[in-house]
């Protein structure tokens, strides 16, 4: 589409690291020297993305809770108790812990370390960012708390209160937005990396969206279509790009060697943000909104194949022939998972998004089942990956377990598997079921039973495997390992700690 | 039958829409391009990988792949424990 | 890229065309919409009803409208007349569409089931009335008191299979209001100008109206 995937950085240099060339050669900082900037760049961002990781783990953990309860309430109603515990605000409470609570804030603090690193900079005005991330999660804490009273607001991913919420998420992200956007002018290199478009633009997209949908203007069948307009959005402007970014980062980053065509990333960037863009209305086809906005989301959609290819072939093909590299690095078996399941949930979702599909998963689990590919096995498993790489730098320990990895690894492995196929079956199913207006309705709630049953074995892993993981991050951070206080990763000698680290 | 009613406009103006889409696309890149936007990005790829990155022995790598980074980069420097994020 | 003003300015040009296509034109064309005659405005008591339906999440498990008959079975499994067009939700601050049909689709239920006991008795104890749900009960929008404490005012719920023992069940004015929201919904008044207004919104013409029966979820005795 450029005209120059031809001369990409190719398939040769694919196989083998490029040499460098003389001009290369020449702007490229001495070895001590690259050490000594990594050291002052993430020292320059520690405070913020500490905080910003630890808040996410309290959501993640918190959001696990709640996913578990409003899972064993769906096939066993009676264990309704309380008004807070009823399943309509747990159920919600899980979903806005997971998106705003965990997945946010662990996306910037991966933003806040990743930015500063990519443009060879400190991150300016660090403390602007830490309290931005402080007022983003303390105002969530207390969300949750009001969703649990009683939701406030009626609109899917858009439940948290206008004036003691939305206003404090906005001025929260926009801080953090600031000091990055401030960073990256202040920047020591001439290029910007492929992750810096992906992480600023989702900055840029993300209040722009988060207030529209927000308005409080709406009204009829238009606050059906802006819903859709920010929660489809929420997903590919924000929760995509950011995580798409990092994993343009961790895989060139741990495998050593560029991604497989640098021009393709271009491409697919620019495409994501035409198309996913207008995707939204394919939430309600078939319902009351003009045809035009639907066929337009439908087409959209479809086009979406553009951008998933070309980031599908370059994450993929970056590792290809290197798999054995899972085995060694904790950080790439995540990412790389994360992103199989990224072009998984792509074509998933454009398929979904036809008509001929639509009509029957529509309404169904199979929508469950398929939100769960994207935010967990595609977001989620990039950040657990990204935290893998982050964590053990800014804190300059190495993670006391690799027994601890592996059973976070397979427990949310398995568990989302299980999730993933228990509900997709169980929604094609319902969505059949539904479709024939002969069978009863009774039959496409009784089928469902058994999928919403396993679901509820899969959140018993997914919650073990969270809290393993929120242990071993305990651990790094309460009781570092001796021997390894030498600043790993960085020096081949041992660097003197700074006061205070 | 008001399935062809929906079926056949809304094919036009997916074809209008996919045009127009296709169209902007293309402009725009054609424009950055000319721009020099999109020069130099080998360079650019290159970025987030500090020399250690590149000359650090990878495990995994097969014989032909070490040796095309050693060529490249010089001799391999050991990895150090949790190199490539988590432990060892 | 190498400059921050071609990043910038190109994802706020591309955020500025979808925000045109979907949310700018679409507002200039669904602000004319106008409330067909046959839609009241909701009373008071219809609005606190319909909080009390935002505030406990019941849009999670319940669609509030119907598809297309061209392609899916809404109308024919009894959940419509005709499909719901734009100007059904005129008064709907936000919209309650929703995603997912784990029950059945309420935009019509108050044509379905207008008996307000049933309501109650279904909040109170879902199992009750359809043995095979799986709605939670929502007993917190009830008080139970002691038979001899009852007032005159109070709403008192006959939940089968409760013993003459036991404290009585006494309907809160907030599900009060739940079932007076539920009994509103209806939305099978014909459209002012149907060819008209299905044209606008690119929507089939209503079909005959179908049978309403158990195929909807209703199980009514």
């Amino acid at each position: 589409m450029s005209g120059g995937e031809a001369r990409a950085v190719g398939v040769g240099s694919a196989l083998t690291a490029p040499a460098p060339r003389p001009a290369e050669e020449a702007s490229r900082l001495p070895t001590s020297e690259e050490r000594e900037l990594r050291l002052r760049v993430d020292r320059s961002s520690r405070r913020p993305v500490l905080v910003a990781f630890g808040c996410s783990l309290v959501a993640l953990l918190l959001g696990s809770v709640f996913g578990l309860t409003a899972s064993v309430q769906m096939h066993s109603p009676e264990l309704a108790g309380p008004g807070w515990l009823t399943f309509g605000r747990v159920r919600t409470a899980h979903l806005n812990a997971m998106v705003y609570g965990w997945a946010s804030l662990a996306m910037l603090g991966v933003s806040l370390w990743m930015i500063p690193r990519l443009v060879h900079q400190e991150l300016k005005w660090a403390r602007l960012a830490e309290f931005g991330v402080w007022i983003w999660a303390l105002a969530l804490g207390y969300q949750l708390v009001r969703i649990l009273g009683g939701i406030p607001s009626g609109m899917e991913w858009l439940e948290i209160g206008l004036y003691t919420g939305d206003t404090f998420l906005t001025v929260g992200g926009g801080m953090v937005g600031v000091a990055l956007l401030r960073t990256l002018l202040a920047r020591a290199v001439p290029h910007l990396y492929v992750s810096v478009w992906y992480i600023m633009a989702a900055l840029i997209w993300f209040p722009i969206i988060f207030i529209t949908g927000n308005w409080p203007a709406w009204a009829g069948a238009e606050s059906a279509a802006v819903n859709w307009f920010y929660a489809h959005n929420a997903l590919g402007l924000w929760l995509t790009a950011i995580n798409v970014g990092a994993a343009y980062y961790l895989i060139p980053k741990v495998l050593g060697r560029p991604v497989y065509s640098y021009q393709l990333s271009l491409v697919g960037f620019w495409t994501l943000g035409f198309f996913y863009s207008l995707n939204g209305m394919h939430h309600v086809i078939g319902g009351p909104m003009p045809t035009w906005m639907i066929t337009t989301s439908i087409t959209a959609s479809v086009l979406m194949v553009i951008p998933v290819a070309a980031v599908a072939i370059n994450h993929h093909m970056t590792v290809v022939g290197r798999f054995a590299a899972l085995r060694y690095s904790p950080t790439l078996r995540f990412v790389v998972l994360g992103a199989m399941a990224y072009t998984a949930v792509s074509l998933q979702g454009i398929f979904t998004a036809l008509r001929e599909v639509n009509r029957i998963t529509h309404f169904t689990q199979w929508t469950v089942g398929h939100a769960h590919v994207g935010v967990y096995a595609f977001a989620t498993l990039i950040l657990f990956g990204s935290i893998y790489y982050i964590l053990p730098r800014v804190l300059r320990r190495e993670w006391p377990s690799a027994r601890l990895i592996s059973w976070h690894f397979w427990l949310v492995l398995l568990g989302i598997a299980l999730y993933v196929t228990a509900l997709t079956v169980a929604g094609v199913f319902q969505g059949l079921y539904l479709m024939d207006p002969a069978v009863p309705f009774r039959a496409s709630v009784d089928v469902t039973l058994a999928g919403l049953q396993a679901r509820s074995v899969a959140a018993v892993m997914l919650t073990a495997g969270h809290v393993v993981f929120a242990w071993h991050v305990w651990r790094l951070w309460r009781r570092p390992t001796p021997e390894r206080e030498l600043a790993p990763f960085h020096a081949l000698r041992p660097v003197v700690r700074e006061a205070g680290s | 039958m008001a399935v062809e009613g929906l079926v056949f406009p809304s094919t036009l103006v997916l074809l209008i829409v996919v045009l127009a889409f296709m169209a902007g696309a293309l402009v725009f890149f054609i424009w950055a391009a000319r721009a020099g936007q999109l020069g130099d990005l080998d360079r650019q790829a290159m970025l987030p990988l500090d020399e250690r990155d590149l000359r650090v022995s990878h495990p995994w790598e097969t014989a032909e792949q070490a040796e095309a980074r050693r060529e490249a980069w010089g001799e391999p420097l050991p990895p150090e424990p949790g190199e490539w994020g988590g432990a060892e | 890229m190498k400059q921050t003003w071609l990043l910038v300015g190109g994802a706020l040009v591309v955020i500025g065309f979808a925000w045109m296509v979907l949310v700018g034109i679409p507002h200039t064309m669904l602000v004319r919409v106008e409330a067909p005659p046959g839609l009241e405005p909701y009373t008071e008591s219809q609005a606190r009803g319909r909080t009390v339906y935002i505030r406990n999440g019941c849009i999670y498990c319940h669609t509030q409208q119907v598809r297309d008959d061209a392609f899916t079975s809404d109308v024919a499994r009894g959940w419509g007349r005709r499909p719901t067009v734009p100007a059904d939700y005129v008064y709907d601050r936000p919209h309650l569409m929703g995603t997912m049909r784990t029950g059945p689709d309420l935009i019509n239920v108050g044509i379905r089931l207008p008996d307000p006991e049933w309501h109650l008795i279904h909040f109170y104890d879902p199992r009750a009335v359809v043995e095979w749900s799986i709605m939670p009960p929502y007993r917190f929008l009830f008080d139970e008191v002691p038979e001899e404490e009852v007032g005159p005012d109070d709403r008192v719920v006959a939940i089968p299979g409760r013993g003459p023992d036991e404290p009585v069940v006494v309907a809160t004015p907030d599900v009060l209001a739940l079932v007076d929201y539920l009994r509103s919904l209806n939305r099978s008044y014909p459209l002012a100008q149907p060819a008209g207004a299905a044209e606008d919104a690119g929507i089939a013409e209503p079909g005959e109206p179908a049978e309403v029966d158990d195929r909807s979820g209703r199980t009514m005795p």
